[in-house]
């Protein structure tokens, strides 16, 4: 089975973020840079299928500049199998509609039956790209999944993290789109034989008109939401500490849960 | 790499190698830390972990089972595993720089062939050169071996080996006949499971307490003759040889340990609060930082420059002498310097820095002490 796995470019969780003169996007010089993290799950989830099946293809895909190989080296160095780098300039600026159709053109070109993406991005988090390309492609999705097995007969169960320590099992047929879920396994280290075998595998870089997508329908030409402005929050509340042995601190708390913050 | 790139530069193979080394880091040996330090153990589970990442063997060609990368790699390794546990860092060091290295170097096809994917995947190795009675003036060793009919029988004592609980391969330095001096030093290839082979006492010491120091008991462990490693009489160059690179690997590792001690200064610094503001806030304190930084930046310069030089084919023996000296003098004073920034807290186990200073000073005793690496560099500059 081949599996498609989108996985975006990220500045890394540490990096401190400075907004630029437009104060519309973050500066990008200097920053470093990582895949995202809930698509580092999502690419370990499909190693893990390819690894129980036996068989199949794992298939990155990015859409981002050039720095955005990196992304793709690295899920090579996992063990991806093969890279596609949606680099062209066409491709770039848009919002997530203009990602889900980009995507859905690769995932119809590759014709691949299961689609993988993170849950959201840490970037600007719009959590929507997955929903979107499974809307465009037609297909069953299941979000926020923390665990696959393949079933017999191109069905996979499914198992979802739900609010209050719940989990939903569900079976879908194939082809489906799934978005998964950080922290639900231990991702495996990098090995440096993975790091020395990625130098050697595919990255192709098709363009829109390769693809069959006009240039309004992605990038830039074809965004229709547009941000306005980007800022820090502005800092609100602010801490006390209460000093003293624990009796004491635990009941001045008690107190001021009661009188001043009123949650008691 | 481009020659001339800037030393700390890394390439996209380089800086993917450091990233993921740093998550290992984070996430399996941190947390360990503390408690393999207490237990003077190595956890078993970072083991694996080094052994299935390519850690092992990192500048191992593929065809003998290794990662395939080169000596700078291996530098880089030492110097990030450093950074949250000297410990850890050494067992690595010694495998790649001491064992794998001397194989690589002096054996012979049919030795790489069978040790060196062994190395690289499953089994750990150790580098005996020193006994009690010879330290610095290595070449005085007493262990002896007797040619015996189609082999060797090796007798002695040595002390100080690191790795020597975990490892299965023990390269062995004795001497096939006094009379000739170090002439007689031959280097020898023995297995943890050869007749009359065993582990000794183990030290219990002030830093990289994980990493495991013992004594080696050689009571007539025969080897067959294809266990000799280089010529017969030869095993002086290969001691002499392999050390000298094995020193930009104790030079990472204290480059590693520097800026641990460092980036856990500046974060205390940024939070400890006295006289009503951070103490990051204190000139005095900056200037520390700044300076720390200064040495750290300094060293790490000459450890990878060293690295260059050696994978570049040069004369590197001063450079490496050079990279270990000034790798062990700001390893320790940064360590020093971390646990003053952090006050009292920075005196008790509570906090990392305690370790990294006790840590800091086997820099200027192993793999040559602190003067002798002046007196190799002297020895350059005044022949
Ligand atoms: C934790 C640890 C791990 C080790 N791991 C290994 C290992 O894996 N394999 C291995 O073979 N060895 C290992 N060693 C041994 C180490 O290399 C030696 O301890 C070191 O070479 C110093 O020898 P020594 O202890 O006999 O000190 P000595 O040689 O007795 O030196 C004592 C002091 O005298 C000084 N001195 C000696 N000669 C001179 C001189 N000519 N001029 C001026 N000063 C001099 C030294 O600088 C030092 O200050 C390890 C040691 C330790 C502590």
């Amino acid at each position: 089975m081949k599996i498609l796995v989108a996985i975006k470019q990220v500045p890394d969780k540490n990096a401190r973020l400075q907004i630029d003169e437009s104060g519309t996007r973050i500066v990008e010089t200097d920053l470093s840079w990582e895949i995202n993290e809930s698509d580092r799950y999502a690419v370990e989830t499909a190693l893990r299928l390819k690894e129980a099946r036996g068989d199949g293809e794992v298939v990155v895909v990015t859409l981002g500049p050039e720095r955005a190989r990196k992304a793709i080296s690295s899920a090579l160095a996992m063990g991806a199998d093969r890279g596609i780098h949606l680099v062209d300039p066409d491709f770039q600026g848009g919002d997530p509609l203009c990602v889900a159709r980009a995507l859905a053109a690769v995932t119809r070109a590759e014709d691949a039956p299961l689609v993988l993406c993170g849950t959201r991005a840490d970037d600007d988090g719009y959590g929507e790209t997955p929903i979107l390309l499974a809307g465009l492609l037609d297909r069953p999705a299941v979000f926020l999944t923390i665990g696959v097995e393949p079933l017999d007969g191109d069905r996979l169960r499914v198992v979802r993290e739900l609010e209050a320590a719940r989990q939903e099992v569900s079976e879908i047929p194939l082809p489906a789109v799934l978005g998964i879920q950080s922290g639900i396994f231990d991702v495996r280290f990098t090995s440096l034989k993975g790091i020395m075998a990625a130098k050697k595998k595919p990255v192709s870089q098709p363009t829109p008109t390769e693809l069959g997508l006009s240039a309004e329908q992605i990038g830039k030409a074809g965004r229709r939401l547009e941000v306005l402005s980007l800022a820090p929050p502005e800092k609100k509340g602010q801490c006390e500490f209460i000093e003293g042995k624990p009796e004491e601190v635990a009941a001045t708390l008690v107190e001021k849960l009661r009188r001043e913050a009123k949650v008691l | 790499m481009d020659q001339r790139a800037p030393l700390t530069l890394l390439t996209d193979d380089q800086e993917m190698l450091v990233t993921e080394v740093r998550r290992f880091c984070d996430e399996v040996v941190s947390p360990r830390v503390r408690e393999m330090d207490e237990k003077g153990q190595l956890d078993p589970a970072i083991l694996e972990h080094l052994f299935e990442m390519g850690l092992m063997g990192i500048d191992v060609p593929d065809e003998y089972g290794g990662s395939g990368m080169g000596f700078t790699e291996a530098i880089l390794v030492i110097m990030e595993l450093a950074r949250v546990d000297p410990s850890v860092s050494v067992v690595c060091d010694v495998q790649n720089t001491l064992v794998n290295n001397a194989i690589r170097r002096w054996g012979t096809e049919e030795q790489r062939r069978t040790w060196l994917p062994q190395l690289a995947s499953k089994i750990v190795g150790a580098y005996a050169l020193s006994e009690a009675s010879s330290g610095s003036d290595a070449f005085s060793l007493k262990a002896r071996a007797e040619k015996t009919d189609g082999g060797w029988k090796i007798t002695g004592n040595k002390l100080w080996i690191t790795n020597g609980k975990e490892a299965s391969l023990f390269l062995i330095f004795a001497n096939v006949d006094p009379s000739k001096g170090y002439k007689g030093i031959t280097c020898f290839l023995v297995h943890r499971d050869d007749a009359g082979f065993s582990v000794g006492k183990k030290e219990d010491k002030l830093g990289i307490r994980a990493s495991s120091t013992v004594e080696l008991v050689l009571d007539g462990v025969v080897v067959p003759d294809d266990r000799v490693l280089g010529e017969v009489g030869k095993g002086y160059k290969v001691a002499i040889e392999t050390l000298n690179e094995g020193r930009i690997g104790i030079g990472a590792q204290m480059v590693g340990l520097a800026q641990g001690a460092l980036e856990h200064a500046i974060a205390w610094a940024k939070e400890r609060e006295q006289f009503g503001k951070p103490i990051a806030s204190f000139q005095a304190i900056q200037t520390a930082l700044a300076r720390m930084d200064a040495e750290i930046e300094s060293a790490r310069l000459a450890v990878l420059n060293a690295a260059r030089l050696k994978e570049a084919g040069r004369p590197f023996v001063r450079e490496a002498a050079i990279a270990k000296w000034i790798g062990a003098e700001v390893a320790e004073r940064a360590a020093s310097i971390a646990v003053e920034i952090f006050g009292g807290y920075g005196f008790t186990k509570d906090y990392p820095v305690e370790k990294l200073f006790r840590d800091a000073k086997i820099g200027k005793i192993y793999e040559g002490t602190h003067t002798m690496q002046l007196l190799t560099i002297a020895k350059g500059l005044l022949a």
